[in-house]
């Protein structure tokens, strides 16, 4: 074995009482083996340092430091505490919102109609437009009959487009509103007819 | 400090007296710095290493067994924190989190004035900072401390076998690099 590994062994620890009285003995002897042992500590002492030749004022601001990091570690609580309540709040907000838009988009999904059922739909619309004009047609020719006034056929004569456009303003029906509607022209024939009926036939 | 003498101050802490506590950390605040200064190498992480030592000493005082001395409880804690600190620095370092600018600073801060022992200080981070941190712990606690296997294996947890071969290995690693270092 080579010196370097005895004395690495010796320094270490790692030898028996024998091997150790051994070695001890053989560096009484061998000055190789005991120059290299001094080589051995030499450089070892070169790692030595002062530990006191530090500056000073470090070690004396250390209680100071450490009692202000105490002082802030005990008023810390309240802001460990905010964080974590602060991500459950939010956690749990996001987790009931969630929830609930799954519940709405569910529920309005039941709201949503198939496509046979919007044609149903949208057929039924139409005649009820269709049906609320020829209401209102009748209900004109009703006010016309009522009256007296108004030929049935001067009633139809009246512009169904027109009817169509007010469909959604329409005022209340009475008479002024049927004089405004008819034409001029049309008054005149109204006026005319009128003349030529005899009131008092067969009277 | 005897022992009688530290338990004596750790009841008067535990009882309220914050002089006491004082008085702990003025006989220990270097002998954690210089081990956790050793341990990694520059002052900067051995400064946040002493702290943090101090803080747990101060919050968890209440627990320590009057069954093993003071001084062995605050190098187990001060290695422990030094070892982790290696582990994070390594994570740190694999996701290169650190910028050069707080490797400068960690470079450039130190509590060394005289430049004989700022010299001996660098070459002792050149060699200590290529061990492995297991190695460099026994090397540190056995060559700089002069503490006994049985005080180390109660300070880290390895057996006495463990650190005696570790010490082995450390000791011809720094033969190693010293001569390096010389040529």
């Amino acid at each position: 074995m080579k010196n370097r590994e005895i004395i690495l062994k010796y320094l270490s620890d790692l030898m028996s009482e024998k091997e150790r009285s051994d070695l001890e003995k053989r560096l009484d002897e061998d000055d190789n083996l005991k120059s290299e042992l001094l080589l051995f500590q030499n450089k070892m002492n070169l790692l030595q340092i002062d530990e006191n030749a530090v500056d000073d004022r470090y070690f004396s601001s250390l209680i100071p430091k450490i009692r202000e990091k105490l002082d802030e570690k005990v008023s810390r609580p309240m802001y460990k505490l905010i964080f974590p309540l602060s991500g459950v709040v939010t956690t749990l907000l996001i987790f009931l919102i969630g929830f609930n838009n799954t519940k709405d988009i569910k529920e309005f999904d039941n709201y949503l109609i198939s496509e046979d059922e919007f044609e149903i739909f949208s057929d039924e619309s139409v005649s009820f437009m269709i049906e609320s004009e020829l209401a209102f047609n009748n209900s004109i020719r009703e006010i016309s009959r009522s009256d007296g006034y108004i030929d049935n056929n001067l009633i139809n004569k009246i512009s169904t487009s027109d009817s169509e456009i007010e469909m959604m303003e329409l005022p209340v029906v009475d008479d002024y509103y049927i004089y405004n509607e008819i034409a001029s022209d049309d008054l005149e024939e109204i006026y005319s007819n009128i003349n030529e009926i005899d009131f008092f036939e067969g009277g | 400090m005897d022992h009688e003498r530290e338990f004596k101050l750790i009841r008067e802490f535990l009882d309220g007296s914050e002089s006491a506590f004082n008085e702990i950390v003025r006989n220990y605040q270097k002998t954690i710095y210089w081990h956790a200064r050793k341990m990694l190498g520059n002052h900067i992480d051995a400064d946040d290493v002493t702290q943090e030592v101090i803080i747990i000493l101060y919050r968890k005082l209440s627990s320590f067994k009057f069954n093993s001395s003071l001084s062995t409880w605050i190098y187990r804690i001060t290695s422990n924190k030094c070892i982790n600190h290696i582990r994070s620095q390594k994570v740190r370092r694999f996701f290169s989190i650190d910028d050069d600018e707080a490797n400068e600073l960690r470079e450039n801060s130190d509590l060394i004035n005289d430049v004989e022992n700022k010299e001996k200080l660098e070459l002792l981070d050149n060699v200590l900072q290529k061990l492995p941190a297991k190695q460099r712990e026994v090397f540190i606690l056995r060559n700089y401390k002069e503490l006994s296997y049985e005080e180390i294996s109660e300070i880290s947890g390895k057996s006495v076998g463990g650190l005696k071969a570790n010490y082995f290995h450390a000791l011809r690693k720094v033969m190693e690099l010293m001569e390096n270092e010389k040529s």
